[in-house]
């Protein structure tokens, strides 16, 4: 392989692994605030590409235009669901397991609903970046993965500057660190476990909008995704942005590489691959905490 | 009026049994006080049930009249009790200034949590120091420096400490009872556990004997300290109790 070719490659990896990184920050930000492992969080974002394909397939409204609209809208269905459906199982020693079995039961409620009124077959928007490329150089950049890259990093940045700068994003860090203390200091850790959650939910939603044109979908597609972001959330260590949105960028680049190299079929065994050898040396995960006992 | 009046409280962990089964007692402003009691009599309890971490299952609990019990602990926290719980609750990926930031979570104006900022860097020069150090790196000791300053941060009138010196070196575990020690001569009602049973009544004016739940006695400290009764009754337990916790 030459260095231009590999180089090619990469190019293409960033650009996947950047829409990658925005699906798991979501989860993983429900994960660190609330111990909440989400499932469905894939079925969510399924859900949103469903919202953006049809807004340009039925109104003709633009993806980029539906990532907007589906922020607060998932933003406020996160918060609804969140307050409907944990406060009964809040306070139970077994917290985490059972929102492992609240939200497979999530997953499979919005998938068979996508699927009764959606039906099975395959959607991509084909709005007019989506069928064009850019050359730099010698290299080949599909115009719609770099937008939504683009996108990616915008929301991404911004989840990051909410969380740095702004008094609720203190509140989210500090009970991402450590709950008790947040609760001490003040912090109302039931608001903030609402708003994250709202927050996490956004994130499907936008990341949903843009993958509506940069991958086929159909209802079950989710358990596919599902379980690369998990292993992402694994890898980069439960709870962890940082680690989740490197763990994103590094192994999309490196299932490119698996899938030109060794075929396409290939390509998806790098995520677990990798959580295999991070579970073996390195339980915690990239940039995890030890867990406390 | 006392400052804070607890009153048969009951309370207990999740389905669990009741381990405060009845506890009353009246803490005046600008007093310290130590709360001791063997390994399980309730202490930490009972300290989580007046922060407003754990529901009290029966009872009352007043501060300066209103009544706290049951609220949620910001709301405990707003109406000026704070509480210092003994495992060094620090924000570990935060700066030292930032987990200050989050001790003025509730004043909510910019001005006035850095003005108490530096304040506190005044009292507690080690902690100006390691200002941009992230919290997990510092020493045990720093640490609860660092919650003691991040609890002083709101001004609270009453600050609850549950045993700063469990598992700090003889050393600096002094230097967190001169901390404590100044707090009281400023004024401060403090509320203090204290494994450590002789400092605890040392520094407080006043102690409460606490077992299987309920209070068993309440005097001056230093009655405690020199009663040959509670001394054999409890002391020497705790002293017994103290020892296990050291190993």
């Amino acid at each position: 392989m030459t260095v231009a070719a590999a180089l090619q490659i990469a190019i293409l990896g960033l650009l996947l692994g950047g829409v990658y990184a925005l699906m798991s920050s979501g989860l993983t930000l429900m994960f660190g605030v609330m111990r909440v492992v989400n499932l469905a969080h894939g079925a969510f974002i399924v859900l949103a590409a469903y919202f953006s394909f049809f807004m340009w397939d039925l109104v003709g409204i633009d993806p980029f235009v539906s990532m907007v609209l589906a922020l607060p809208l998932f933003f406020l269905l996160g918060a609804v669901v969140y307050r409907v459906f944990f406060p009964r199982i809040e306070g139970s020693p077994r917290f985490t397991e059972m929102t492992v079995l609240m939200t497979f039961g999530f997953a499979f409620v919005v998938e068979g609903l996508m699927s009764y009124y959606f039906t099975g077959i395959f959607r991509t928007a084909s709005p007019g970046y989506a069928r064009v490329s850019i050359t730099v150089g010698s290299f080949y950049i599909p115009t719609g993965q770099l937008l939504a890259a683009g996108a990616s990093a915008l929301l991404l940045i911004s989840l990051w500057a909410f969380l740095k700068f702004t008094h609720t994003g203190y509140g989210v860090r500090a009970t991402m660190q450590n709950r008790d203390a947040a609760q001490i200091v003040g912090v109302d850790v039931r608001r903030v476990s609402t708003v994250a959650f709202g927050i996490g939910m956004a994130l499907a939603g936008g990341a949903g909008a843009l993958i509506s044109f940069i991958l086929p979908f159909f209802p079950a597609r989710h358990w596919q995704w599902i379980a690369i972001l998990l292993s992402l959330v694994v890898l980069g260590g439960m709870g962890s942005l940082k680690g989740a949105v490197i763990g994103a960028l590094g192994l999309a680049v490196a299932s490119s590489f698996v899938g030109d190299i060794v075929g396409l079929v290939w390509a998806p065994i790098t995520f677990f691959g990798a959580l295999f050898v991070i579970l073996m040396v390195r339980p915690q995960g990239l940039f995890g905490k030890k867990a406390r006992v | 009026m006392a400052l804070l009046e607890v009153e048969g409280v009951r309370a207990g962990y999740g389905s669990g049994p009741d381990i405060l089964t009845d506890v009353s007692l009246e803490v005046d402003s600008g007093r310290s006080y130590c709360i001791i009691g063997p390994n399980g009599a309730g202490k930490s309890t009972l300290l989580k049930t007046i922060a407003g971490l754990l529901r009290p299952r029966g009872g009352r609990i007043t501060f300066d009249g209103v009544e706290i019990g049951g609220r949620r602990p910001d709301r405990v926290l707003e109406a000026g009790v704070c509480f210092v719980p003994q495992d060094r609750t620090i924000f570990p990926e935060m700066t030292v200034r930032e987990n200050l930031v989050m001790g003025g979570y509730l004043l909510r104006d910019r001005k006035r949590v850095e003005a108490r900022i530096d304040d506190l860097f005044d009292r507690f020069p080690r902690l100006a120091e390691r200002s941009s150090q992230l919290a997990q790196t510092m020493s045990g000791g720093e640490q609860q420096m660092l919650v003691m300053a991040r609890a002083l941060m709101i001004e609270p009138r009453l600050i609850m400490i549950d045993e700063p010196s469990l598992g700090l070196a003889p050393q600096i575990s002094n230097q967190i009872f001169e901390i404590i020690r100044g707090l009281t001569e400023l004024g401060m009602t403090v509320l203090l556990i204290e494994q450590n049973v002789k400092k605890g009544l040392e520094i407080a004016d006043w102690a409460f004997v606490l077992d299987l739940g309920t209070k068993r006695f309440e005097g001056s400290a230093n009655l405690i300290l020199d009663d040959p009764r509670i001394r054999d009754l409890y002391l020497g337990k705790l002293a017994a109790a103290s020892g296990e916790d050291q190993t």
